[in-house]
């Protein structure tokens, strides 16, 4: 595995995490 | 078991419960911003942070932004860490010359750290720089546990307050939690483990000549004598006082806290061992505080305790029973052996301090041992498993161990309603479809991880079973325990499975990232959802969450969920090769 390839796996975790709090914030609101 | 063991055991407890009181109410005072004895020294440290950093402390945040501030910052500090192995050869104290590291052992490494879990899937003595070890991981010590306790107190307020919109600041928890509460016990705690003989030292290694030289012969054939051995040396004492306190685990040797520079008498092992349960002890009680229900701190510690006690009685009779497979042994305890399975075990703690230390740690998401869980009686390293299966609910990590009962204690509270037939209440917020949808996503996302990496990893020949050294059900253990260690962000190793290959390297490091962050998320979300409601008067058909019939109910819940999800695999793995083990059967 390259410092690309795992800085790429670690930056696309982050934005799941970010996606999944504004999944877990649309449920509340009903979306 | 002897009588001596279970004087260690009750000692231990009753100093933790002891310590609970004055912890508790010390770090609600510090969340509230109340006076401590510390402030003349640390808020003008604070000051200038916030200055520095042009932090409004008095700004407050939804969850969302919570949450968000949580990710950035571990992002910030995971990178730090990943580039730090990388370029540790260019970098100064690093006096054995180690080259950067891997880059797939590199991603797992900062993962682990960064998630609290300290998963090792190396050997830090020939792997890791001093720089390394203190820039690198010390640090992620400090902060993993203090965002841990952060978004611990962002879910009390939640339930404390009362139609609110916002959980706190979580740069000021953190800064908080780091400098009144982590950094001056383990200054204080440092030194004493330094006068028990922890070493601390910038040194490079140190050779010794052996007394009798050694013949050994190699896998190639080939005999070689040894006649020198090398001491590893380095700053341990700074990095082994916040390794228990923030219930992180990761040893500055391979051997953790089996190594006599880590850990080297029965006091420093029972100190370290208070250590681990510190914080999470304390922090039932600052939740009694900071919710204005004393009694319901205690109410949720009795439950921990209760837990805590079920799984040391059983990890300390398994490993006291004489092992079968030995005939005609005597195993019994005497004045000159400790008796029962001493196999993976320090004389100097013997069994009883084994078991506990096991016990405890995988109660927290610690990860440290003394002793090899690989080598446990198959029901002594069931305890182990089940403990970290239930979710590190019992006393549980720093800040996690607390949201997470927390979940479960929602998922009681909504269970009670059921069974009376009336709107479930929690400290009176009502509890919603919303805080249930949350809870559940809480609970499935942990059974989902474990299970579904580990049924990859037994259907790969090559690449999860190539890693195993012991086959049966005591490989499927290993698997098990490593994907549950990591999700769990424990941490401690079943040993015996060689970790650092590509697919446990990624698939390991993806299971602690989704382990702390994905369930860590839904329980801010109910925090959030909690503090916007109004607090109901207490009524009749409100269910009281101060009795011990609260204490009994939460423990049960926490028990069904655990056996009904787990159950089958744990009769796959330690419960089966119990069986086979009576029946003559090793693996």
């Amino acid at each position: 595995m390259s410092d690309l390839l795992a800085t790429l796996s670690l930056v696309a975790m982050f934005v799941v995490a970010v996606l999944y709090v504004r999944s877990c914030e649309r449920l509340k609101a009903g979306r | 078991m002897s009588l001596n063991g279970w004087l260690q055991i009750v000692c231990y407890i009753a100093i933790i419960l002891l310590l609970a009181r004055p912890m508790g109410r010390y770090m609600s005072a510090v969340f509230e911003r109340r006076k401590t004895f510390l402030d003349p020294i640390l808020i003008p440290c604070e000051r200038l942070l916030y200055r520095l950093t042009g932090i409004s402390a008095d700004h407050e945040m939804r969850w969302t932004e919570y949450a968000i501030c949580v990710l950035t910052f571990s992002a910030a500090t995971l990178f730090l860490t990943y580039g730090i192995e990388r370029l540790q050869a260019v970098l100064p104290l690093n006096p054995q010359h180690f080259p950067g590291v891997d880059p797939a052992l590199a991603l797992n490494t900062a993962i682990s750290f960064t998630t609290n879990t300290n998963w090792q899937a190396y050997t830090p003595e020939t792997t890791m720089s001093y720089l390394t070890q203190m820039l690198g991981l010390a640090t992620h010590n400090f902060w993993s546990a203090a965002v841990g306790i952060a978004m611990a107190i962002a879910f009390i307020r939640g339930i404390a307050r009362r139609e609110g919109k916002t959980l706190g600041n979580f740069w000021v928890d953190l800064t908080r939690g780091t400098l009144w509460i982590l950094l001056p016990i383990s200054i204080v705690f440092s030194v004493v483990l330094v006068s028990q003989g922890v070493i601390q030292n910038f040194r490079p290694y140190a050779t010794a000549k052996l007394v009798e030289p050694e013949r050994v012969t190699g896998t190639d054939g080939k005999s070689t004598t040894i006649t020198t051995q090398t001491i590893a040396q380095g700053p341990t004492a700074s990095q082994e006082a916040i390794k228990m306190l923030g219930t992180n685990g990761g040893g500055f040797f391979n051997a953790n806290s089996a190594h006599p520079f880590e850990n080297p008498t029965p006091l420093s092992n029972f100190l370290e061992m208070i250590a681990i349960f510190l914080i999470p002890a304390g922090l039932t009680v600052t939740l009694g505080q900071m919710t204005g229900s004393p009694k319901h701190g205690w109410a949720v510690l009795a439950a921990m305790v209760i837990l805590w006690l079920v799984g040391v009685f059983m990890c300390y009779w398994a490993e006291s029973q004489p092992n079968p497979l030995l005939h005609g042994v005597d195993q019994r305890v005497s004045a000159t052996q400790a008796g029962g399975n001493m196999e993976g075990k320090e004389v100097r703690f013997g069994i009883a301090s084994s078991a506990l230390f096991a016990t405890v740690t995988t109660d927290a998401s610690c990860g440290a041992v003394n002793s090899m869980h690989d080598s446990f009686m198959p029901l002594g390293g069931m305890v182990p498993m089940v403990n970290i299966l239930l979710g590190e609910i019992i006393f549980g990590g720093v800040g996690s161990g607390l949201y997470g009962m927390l979940v479960f204690v929602i998922l009681s509270v909504f269970i009670a309603g059921l069974m009376v037939g009336r709107t479930p209440e929690y400290l009176g917020k009502k509890i919603e479809s919303y805080d249930v949808q949350m809870a559940m996503l809480y609970l499935l996302i942990f059974p989902l991880i474990i299970l579904g990496f580990a049924a990859v990893a037994v259907v790969m020949p090559n690449i999860g079973l190539g890693s195993l050294a012991n086959h049966g059900p005591h490989g499927l253990s290993e698997i098990l325990y490593a994907y549950m260690s990591a999700t769990g962000n424990n941490g401690s190793a079943f040993a015996g499975l060689n970790a650092n290959t590509h697919w446990y390297n990624y698939s390991l490091g993806v299971a602690m990232f989704l382990g702390r962050f994905m369930m860590a998320i839904p329980m801010l979300a109910i925090a959030g959802n909690l503090a916007g409601k109004k607090i109901a008067p207490a009524s009749a058909g409100t269910f009281p969450v101060t009795t011990p019939m609260f204490t009994v109910l939460l423990t049960s819940v926490i028990v069904i969920v655990g056996a009904l999800t787990f159950f089958p695999a744990l009769s796959l793995s330690p419960i089966l090769e119990h069986l086979l083990l009576r029946s003559g059967v090793a693996f």
